[in-house]
């Protein structure tokens, strides 16, 4: 039963992974190619950089080297950037796009609870934004060596555990809005929506304390290679998906199709 | 293990619905309906568009939550276990969207596999019966094909009730005649067979008994014989030779029209009775051209009726 319905999430949201997964990883390549370039004109670019941020990262980059840089481009821009369309494609479709499309009698009138079909569709789609994000970096910290620079792989894959984290609790967002929505665009839409604004957020000074992005930015990440790990923050990203995830199973079950 | 329904006595298969209510947004849509569907029978729900048939349906497979009432599918309380409720009925959804990128073969095996007892020979036999293409993505099949794929799962799920939801609708004439012709055989077996339509010609051939819904209630529910009772018996009566009304057997339950050789005769008596006067006439050939279920549907929904109903109301 699980497997069968394993095998339909994967097959509506295949092309979206394998997407998500391709931009990811040439997004990815390209910044780490480009890095010898940049490196000598770094002292240069902070003069030129206009958020306080965005000053902040390059002066990490010009104290630390390649490790601030690499993070910030794979964790903080390429997951939050595709992992976030990602999120709002595949969450948006768990249970809208079945209301939408008017498949939801079809599926619910056979003998499966709604319960198990929202848990298994939230765990495969955990999994097809996670897995992008762990197989990107890894090529990520492979192509570095190519540059001369190496970075730790086990602090790589704690950033990429962290930020699937992360995409964990937009999805779970993404996956209750979907559940009481009856169009797919709208709970998409409405994550894109949010997200831009917490990024706009994020680059006033006074405001960005109350932008999401505070939790995945370099300030964050980089003191995870020299074992400073966010757990509270880890803490917050799960437990927020759980919340989100009950509410969305209440919601599904609640509705009538 | 769980115990195949085959061994379930057959007392146990009904569909038991009493005061079901169902509103949407404060508009009734069911409006306390009660009726009993038996094993072994064809049971055919019939009613106008919006008359509540589909939102019942659904409320037996718990896609819709009935707002009170009590509903048992095969012995099973459908509200407060839907579930098991579910894994008991083999549910073709009037609905005939489907998921686009899955083959045939697939889509039926997704749909029957949730079920305890699927049978996946049949689920082959159906589809090379209704001639679907087993490889071909649902989204590239006509509104026919796709509705004989819904049938095909639903009788394939293996389960001892079965509930259609507009079976006919979109078939040709037929895929019509094999899909009446499986629904017997289904009955046959054992098992209750529920679905609603408005081929009021397929209903009258295939069921057992019949309910009549209007903005969410009962009008009628009876067996079909009971029912044909109460519609005009028409014979058309073709003589060898021309004869006028004075000629004619007269009785007060006999109407005739018509002229020459040929005449209709309309009665309200039992046909047993007017066989012995007609055998008396130069008989060319009798054919019977009685109202059906098309006629009592008329007398039920037609204007008058609705004329009735909103002087009642």
């Amino acid at each position: 039963m699980n497997r069968m319905l394993v095998r339909q999430m994967i097959r509506e949201n295949l092309y979206i992974a394998i997407g998500y997964f391709v931009l990811l990883t040439i997004a990815l390549l390209a910044a780490v190619l480009y890095w010898p370039e940049l490196r000598d004109n770094v002292p240069v670019l902070i003069k030129l950089v206009p958020f306080d941020k965005l000053k902040g990262w390059v002066q990490q980059m010009e104290q630390e080297g390649y490790w601030p840089y690499f993070v910030v481009q794979q964790f903080f821009k390429g997951c939050s950037l595709f992992g976030l369309a990602a999120a709002a494609l595949i969450g948006s479709g768990m249970v809208a796009r079945e209301a939408d499309q008017n498949t939801a009698e079809f599926l619910l009138s056979r003998p499966v609870s709604r319960r198990r079909v929202l848990l298994v569709r939230w765990a495969v789609g955990v999994v097809m934004l996670a897995v992008p994000v762990f197989l990107s970096s890894i090529a990520g910290w492979a192509v570095s060596v190519a540059i001369d620079e190496k970075v730790s792989f086990v602090a790589t894959m704690i950033c990429a555990a962290y930020l699937s984290l992360f995409l964990m609790t937009l999805f779970s967002f993404t996956a209750w809005m979907s559940a009481g929505a009856t169009h797919q665009l709208r709970p998409g839409v409405t994550l894109v929506g949010i997200t831009l604004l917490m990024f706009a957020l994020y680059l006033v000074k006074v405001a960005n304390k109350l932008s999401i992005f505070m939790m995945v930015d370099h300030e964050v990440l980089v003191p995870i290679r020299d074992g400073i790990y966010p757990w509270g923050r880890a803490a917050i990203f799960v437990i927020a998906s759980g919340v989100l995830l009950y509410g969305a199973l209440r919601r599904f079950e609640a509705r009538d199709f | 293990m769980r115990r195949p329904f085959a061994r379930i006595t057959a007392l146990h298969r009904v569909i038991l619905a009493t005061d079901l209510a169902k509103s949407y947004a404060g508009r009734p849509v069911l409006r306390g309906v009660s009726l009993r569907a038996e094993p072994g029978h064809v049971f055919g729900f019939v009613g106008p568009n919006g008359a509540g048939k589909t939102t019942f349906l659904k409320c037996l497979v718990g896609v819709v939550r009935p707002d009170s009432g009590s509903i048992e599918v095969d012995g099973v309380d459908a509200r407060g276990n839907a579930l098991e409720a579910r894994r008991r009925v083999g549910y073709a959804p009037s609905e005939t969207a489907l998921y686009q990128r899955m083959p045939v073969e697939e889509l039926v095996d997704f749909a029957i596999s949730f079920h305890p007892a699927p049978d996946r020979a049949r689920a082959r036999e159906l589809i090379g019966l209704f001639g679907l293409p087993p490889r071909r993505r649902a989204g590239k099949l006509s509104h026919g094909m796709k509705r004989k794929l819904l049938l095909a799962q639903a009788f394939a799920a293996n389960a001892p009730v079965l509930l259609l939801d507009e079976p006919m609708e979109g078939l040709d004439p037929e895929a019509r005649r094999i899909v009446e012709d499986l629904l017997r055989e289904e009955a046959a077996r054992g098992r209750t067979v529920f679905f609603s339509s408005h081929d009021l010609a397929s209903v009258q051939r295939v069921c057992h008994e019949v309910a009549f819904l209007r903005s969410g209630n009962i009008l009628e529910c009876a067996s079909v014989p009971a029912l044909l009772e109460r519609v005009s018996k028409i014979l058309v009566v073709v003589l060898r030779e021309p004869r006028s009304r004075q000629d004619l057997p007269d009785s007060p339950h006999f109407q005739w029209s018509g002229s020459g050789e040929r005449w209709n005769l309309t009665l309200d008596c039992p046909l047993e009775q007017v066989l012995p006067q007609l055998a008396a006439l130069p008989l060319a050939g009798v054919r019977d051209a009685s109202g059906g279920l098309e006629e009592l549907f008329e007398a039920l929904y037609g204007p008058d009726a609705e004329d009735a109903a909103e002087t009642e109301a």
